[in-house]
């Protein structure tokens, strides 16, 4: 009996021994099995009172992540046009305007002798009348000849050049290089209804050189162009520009856009669209639409409200963790 | 013929004894100088075929690259499956072979249709490159460089051009993969408002800078007397060369290059880079060739660093040589598994001197273990099978056996010598030698081919189980083959040379009160034999029992000391935002410091195996030396700091499982619902509406879609009336935009030995907003100028980052698991319901299949093969016995024996691994021995010896084979004991439950032997008395016809 009873507790004993040994080793296995899975940190993304989507990660996840926010400032963006430009040589204009102011000379010369033989006429006959006539032709001839000048001046010159007050003592400027005249030509497919007074010329470099005023439209242009042309007068820093020079124009729109800037960095692309991360609470991102339209030179020009901070250091781990789910892993 | 090789062994046994000193010197020679690898080659013959498409997207990549390739490839002989991934920039097709096909054969057909296909690809895609030829483990080291003084150019120029080629003359090294740094180009970075300024075209300066550089060979001048070879140096090396090169002449003054653009060093664009310990570095990944031993690979490429030392300290480079080191674990395994083995033959010797107390007797039966196995591995060595944890695992599994058939033979010799001294006339030493070693050999060479078809499904085990494990038989089978020999031949000789003369010593006393011992307790079962039968019954049923608390594992845990870490973030995510979240992740995980390095390839490598975007990244996770317990929680450990990263996710896994799993095609789950076609959103739809009626189907668990992620993409459609009308050709403007975002290569500069492109394309400032593409200056053949968004609609979209073939087609899969029931009986519903349910779009198919599928293909394989194998050791027994109720003894030990196996896998946790199926195998091999050889010897004493059958035989029968039984039992216990214990070290994961199983088996088995099967055989047995007595030698020669 006594034998039998101590069988029986060295079965129920060795039982009991291998049910506790495979649950212990049931765990490790799990453990281990589990290790095997995908490692996925918990869901940050939720919905909000309004149905929004929104994340939250606290201070110690965002530091971990690395993610930077900032207030965005105001900002415009001055709508220019970019042309190129192109000095001119102004010893034509310089020419012409001399050939002017000769024939100008020849007239007053005609004048003059023609109003002599017509006294000398009229008082005893010295002067025949027809020396008279041919003194009168001249005159007519020499404001004909003034004519054409003037209008060969506006023909190749335009109207802003041409109809400049004190033309000698523009071409005087023109030589002594005081001055300089710069031709303006923008793309075929870029429009200016309203040219504006003045326009900015730089180097290739992007250093800028000299304010121009804009005279008018150029008569002349660049087929390999085919925009819109304009003459401009170059008053301050013309000494630096020698003619045939290649320059750049930035020109005004007249329309400026005002709004706020967010830095490109805050960007992420979506959807087909352009998103940045809202911070709305302290622990708390909201993902929102930004029309990429308006470039701006430290990022995107956006209209709206955009009082609160935005995410510019880290956006992509945030539109991870909201498109997590369509990682795949690789084997 | 056994007669004939003993007799003959013994005749000319000083010549048997000598060969065998040889056979294990020349074993041990060859043992020093055989391959040594971690596993045997487990992946199919596969090939890979990479073509780089530079500025292609996906959808681009797979019309003009992917296709063609895979159309072409698609025909090669003996082809067994082909899958493709078509990336921004790459097309990668994987073609996987049958196991039978020979890789050099179907590389060169490949590589034949390859070239007639290559001319048909795209202007600027490269040409299609094949992998180079590695093994499944190929990875040989992964070594670091960083520095403090030289730029990411200068580090990855360093590594290209001096490193690269160093380590490719390495013999056995087949490619070098390097990921980090910047390749060094010359670039030509066009300002289009100086173009625009000087009435210049991108062709322009795109026609001067292909000319900018040239090398030409001008041949030689020769005269009467000499040839004077003529050397033409022209090309411009420096960007200030290259800046003077001329453009145009305009009004009497040269345009230069310089003029017109910014000619500077620049990097190539990236699509990989690297990180060490979160600082940017450089990553050399060194390849061993298919077929090589790591161990010789990784010695070479470690002289050769060291010769490299000085240069290292002169470029100011900081060389980290083991990043990552294959061999460590490879030498760790190996001197694991070494260890155990000699500590198992250490422990072998001491059982075999406890119970024969003679020097002489232990060694000749020691010594066909080194025997055997030296043969065994000269063989493995012949037919170019490495030594590796596999094959030395079947060494260790086959230590039992092989010592056994030497006990067999030395312990019946040894008593019938004993035997014989106590007769009056006593007989040649040499007959009684004869005599007694085929007494018990035949018998015995019949229980070593049952062992041989037990292993026979393990041998013809198909897939990745059969690359495996098959060495494993292979060696098993060849070490017992082998000492089936040496027990035919040279355990007779040692025996006459040995203890012929010398007087044979008494059996020591406490195996006098062992027989007593078993006597009685022999006595007491007999006594209660329904009891007993029932107590069997009853173990069998506890054990079947546990069954159902078991739970599968193809693998174990393995300690190699590294981890693979893969970081995953959405795709469409940039370079810059992985390296800079590796480098947080890295610094988290460094806080432990069991971490000993972080090392991060983010993207891809040119040519590399993996073919990640930007958004992936690979980290290997260097470990410090850790126990095993500690190694295998570590897995689990690590994922906590990983969890604290959202936005990215992980997978943890050892080197060689993440290298398996690559290697195991497709889907892993256990239902896989494939469906094919042409319109990738007509399978997303598909695939969404099979998952809905997937998830409503009893027992599915884990229902996925494969993922289709997108990524962000900018397209440029062309408004083609606009661009014709303002004077362009659609292929003028496409290439500018390739030129100026792309870079367009005009031409190389060959500075010494190394080579660097020259690449026309726009400064990185205006390349960095996607939005400022529209700006982009277009000048037509006119000359008239027009920014891109004239002439095209630019718009943001989504589109796919990667796009997947199988079989030469886009697909979609749909993935379960079976939770609750069996997989086929929910594949079959599955099919009725999506047949019945899903209306598939048109030209859309589907098709079903998955690890369950192929798990079912693989165990009708096993059942047939097994079938076969029952069907032949059924036969053999009949042969050995040739008596029904004597072979159904046999048989009905076979449940019993297995019933220790089976308690020992429900005390591990009920995790049945394939290395616990082989230890039953085995276990079933050993124990059907053992019943063998009694039923043999009691055949023995009733046909030989004249005995009736009665209880008194049977006692003493089971009293003679006492000895031997337990010897047998305990040596091969002991024997793998160490394997055992050492489960959790490294090198141990695969043989460590297999030895468990056979322990837990042999406790079973063994009492089953001495206990149980001598009643059994005295209630049940038949042995029929022979009227005519015959001698032992020609009785055995009459009963055993070999």
């Amino acid at each position: 009996m006594k034998k039998t009873l101590i069988l029986v507790a060295l079965v129920i004993s060795a039982v009991a021994g291998l049910v506790f040994a495979y649950l212990e080793m049931r765990k490790e296995r799990d453990l281990e099995a589990s290790a095997e899975a995908p490692v996925i940190a918990p869901s940050r993304v939720e919905r909000g009172t309004d149905g929004a989507t929104i994340l939250k990660l606290d201070a110690e996840t965002q530091k971990r992540l690395g993610l930077q926010t900032a207030v965005p400032v105001a900002g415009s963006v001055a709508n220019e046009l970019t042309a190129t430009a192109r000095v001119l040589d102004g010893s034509s204009f310089v020419s012409a305007v001399n050939e002017l102011r000769a024939a100008h000379a020849a007239l007053d010369a005609a004048r003059a002798d023609h109003e002599r033989k017509q006294k000398l006429f009229a008082n005893g006959r010295n002067a025949s009348a027809s020396a008279v006539e041919q003194a009168a032709a001249l005159v007519t001839q020499q404001t004909l000849v003034i004519e054409s000048a003037h209008q060969r001046l506006f023909a190749t010159w335009g109207r802003g050049v041409a109809g400049h007050d004190d033309l000698p003592a523009l071409a005087q400027r023109l030589l002594q290089r005081e001055a300089a005249l710069v031709r303006v030509e923008l793309l075929a497919t870029d429009t200016l209804e309203i040219p504006p007074a003045t326009l900015r010329l730089l180097r290739q470099s992007g250093e800028a050189i000299a304010t121009a005023n804009v005279l008018g439209p150029a008569t002349a242009t660049d087929s390999t162009v085919a925009g819109q042309s304009f003459l401009c007068l170059v008053t301050i820093n013309a000494s630096s520009l020698v003619p045939g020079s290649a320059l750049l124009a930035r020109l005004g729109t007249g329309v400026s856009e005002k709004g706020t800037v967010l830095p490109r960095g805050a960007v992420v692309r979506h959807a087909g669209l352009g998103w940045a991360y809202v911070q709305t609470a302290a622990d708390t991102f909201t993902r929102r639409i930004v029309p990429l339209d308006r470039a701006h030179p430290d990022g995107w020009l956006v209209s709206g409200e955009w009082s609160q901070p935005v995410l510019i250091s880290g956006a992509q781990s945030l539109l991870s963790e909201e498109l997590k789910g369509s990682i795949q892993m690789k084997d | 013929m056994l007669n004939w090789l003993v007799s003959h062994s013994l005749k000319f046994r000083g010549i048997v004894i000598a060969l065998a000193c040889l056979i294990v010197a020349y074993g041990a020679f060859v043992a020093s100088r055989t391959k040594l690898d971690v596993f045997p080659e487990f992946a199919p013959p596969m090939l890979v075929v990479q073509t780089e498409a530079p500025g292609l997207s996906p959808e681009q990549v797979e019309a003009l690259v992917t296709r063609p390739l895979e159309t072409a490839l698609n025909g090669t002989p003996q082809l067994a499956s082909i899958r493709s991934e078509s990336i921004q920039g790459l097309s990668a097709i994987t073609l996987t072979f049958d196991e039978r096909a020979d890789i050099y054969r179907v590389r060169q057909m490949a590589g034949e249709r390859l070239n007639e296909t290559a001319a048909q690809l795209p202007t600027g895609v490269k040409a299609p490159k094949m992998g180079p030829l590695t093994s499944s483990t190929s990875l040989a080291l992964v070594l670091g460089l960083t520095s403090q003084t030289r730029t990411p150019m200068e580090l990855r120029t360093f590594a290209d051009w001096t490193l690269r080629p160093r380590l490719l003359a390495v013999p056995g090294v087949a490619k070098v993969d390097i990921f980090g740094g910047e390749v060094r180009q010359l670039q030509i970075e066009v300002k289009p408002e100086r173009l625009l300024a000087f009435n210049l075209a991108l062709d322009d300066v795109l026609a001067a800078a292909r000319k900018a550089t040239a090398v030409r060979g001008a041949g030689f001048v020769e005269d009467a007397n000499q040839r004077v070879v003529l050397r033409t140096e022209g090309q411009a090396l420096t960007p200030a060369q290259l800046g003077e090169t001329l453009v145009k002449w305009e009004n009497g003054l040269a345009l230069k290059l310089r003029d017109v653009a910014d000619v500077r060093e620049g990097p190539e664009p990236k699509f990989g880079d690297a990180q060490i310990n979160g600082t940017n570095g450089i990553i050399v990944s060194v390849h061993g060739a298919f077929g090589a031993n790591t161990l010789d690979v990784t010695a070479g490429i470690e002289r050769a660093l060291d010769e490299m030392h000085g240069g290292f300290t002169s470029e100011g480079i900081a060389l980290q040589p083991r990043l990552f080191r294959p061999a460590t674990f490879i030498e760790r395994s190996l001197e694991h598994i070494n260890f155990s083995l000699l500590l198992g033959g250490a422990l072998v010797v001491a059982v075999l001197f406890l119970f024969l107390l003679d020097l002489r007797t232990a060694f000749i039966s020691f010594a066909s273990i080194p025997l055997s196995l030296l043969a065994a591995v000269i063989v493995l060595d012949r037919f170019g099978v490495s030594l590796n944890t596999i094959t030395l695992g079947g060494f260790a599994i086959a230590i039992g056996v092989v010592v056994d058939d030497a006990i067999i033979d030395v312990e019946n010799i040894l008593r019938r010598l004993r035997e014989n001294l106590a007769l009056a006339v006593p007989r040649p030493a040499f007959r009684v030698v004869l005599d007694a070693s085929l007494e018990v050999r035949s018998a015995v060479v019949y229980a070593t081919f049952i062992v041989a078809l037990v292993f026979v499904p393990v041998l013809t085990m198909g897939g990745i189980g059969g690359r495996l494990f098959s060495p494993l038989a292979v060696s098993f089978l060849l070490a017992t083959l082998a000492s089936l020999v040496v027990a035919l031949t040279v355990t007779p000789a040692l025996c006459l040379a040995l203890l012929a003369k010398a007087k044979p010593h008494r059996e020591p006393k406490y195996l006098g009160k062992l027989r007593t011992l078993h006597r009685r307790a022999l006595e007491a079962v007999s006594g209660a034999p329904r009891f007993t039968i029932a107590v069997v019954a009853l173990m069998i049923a506890g054990a079947a029992a546990t069954i159902p608390f078991y739970g599968g594992e193809f693998l174990p845990e393995f300690r190699e000391g590294h981890l693979v870490l893969h970081q995953a973030a959405v795709p469409g995510t940039s370079l810059e935002h992985s390296l800079e979240m590796g480098k947080r992740v890295t610094a988290e995980l460094l806080k432990d410091k069991r971490i000993v390095s972080v090392a991060q390839q983010a993207g891809r490598a040119e040519l590399g195996e993996d073919t990640f975007g930007p958004n992936y990244s690979e980290m290997h996770v260097e470990l410090a030396e850790m126990g095993g317990e500690e190694a295998e929680m570590f897995i689990a450990e690590i994922r906590k700091p990983l969890l604290q990263f959202p936005g990215l996710t992980f997978k943890v896994m050892p080197f060689l499982v993440e290298r398996m799993e690559e290697t195991l095609s497709g889907a892993t789950a256990e239902i896989v619902v494939t469906l094919r076609g042409e319109d990738l959103d007509a399978l997303d739809r598909a695939a969404e509406s099979v998952r809905r009626v997937m998830v409503k189907v009893r027992g599915t668990a884990d229902v996925t879609v494969e993922s289709q992620a997108s990524a962000p993409e900018l397209v440029v459609r062309l408004r083609h009336n606009r661009v014709a009308a303002l004077g362009f050709t659609p292929a003028a403007v496409l290439e500018a935009t390739e030129t100026a975002f792309q870079g367009a290569e005009v031409g190389q500069i060959f500075d010494g030995s190394r080579v660097f492109d020259v690449t026309v394309l726009l400064p990185a400032a205006e390349r960095r907003t996607a939005e400022s593409v529209g700006d982009l200056l277009l000048t037509s053949a006119a000359g008239m100028r027009v920014p891109l968004r004239e002439v095209a609609d630019i718009f943001l979209a989504d589109s796919r980052s990667v796009i997947v073939h199988e079989g030469a087609q886009r697909r979609q899969q749909v993935t379960c698991n079976a939770a609750g029931r069996d997989s086929a009986s929910l594949l079959a519903e599955l099919k009725r319901r999506v047949i019945a349910e899903v209306a598939l779009p048109s030209g859309v198919y589907a098709s079903y299949g998955g690890s369950a599928e192929a798990q079912r293909s693989t165990r009708s394989e096993l059942l047939v093969h097994s079938t076969l194998a029952g069907v032949g050791i059924v036969l053999l027994l009949a042969i050995v016995f040739r008596n029904g109720r004597n072979l159904l003894l046999v048989l009905a030990n076979v449940p019993f024996a297995l019933v220790g196996g089976a308690l020992a896998v429900f005390a591990g946790g009920g995790l049945l691994s394939v290395g616990s199926l082989i230890g039953f195998v085995t276990l079933f091999g050993l124990s059907t021995r053992n019943s063998i050889m009694l039923i043999s010897h009691y055949d023995q004493l009733v046909r030989v010896e004249g005995c009736a059958w009665n209880l008194a035989t049977a006692l003493r029968g089971a009293s003679e084979r006492l000895v031997p039984i337990l010897m047998t039992a305990l040596v091969t216990a002991l024997g793998l004991l160490p394997l055992a214990l050492g489960g959790e070290s490294a090198g141990g994961e695969i043989e460590g439950p297999m030895a468990i199983v056979i322990l837990g088996g042999l406790v079973t088995s063994t009492a089953l032997n001495l206990l149980v099967l001598p009643v059994l055989a005295w209630r049940w047995g038949n042995f029929d008395h022979a009227t005519q007595e015959v001698g032992p030698q020609d009785h055995a020669a009459r009963r055993f016809p070999i």
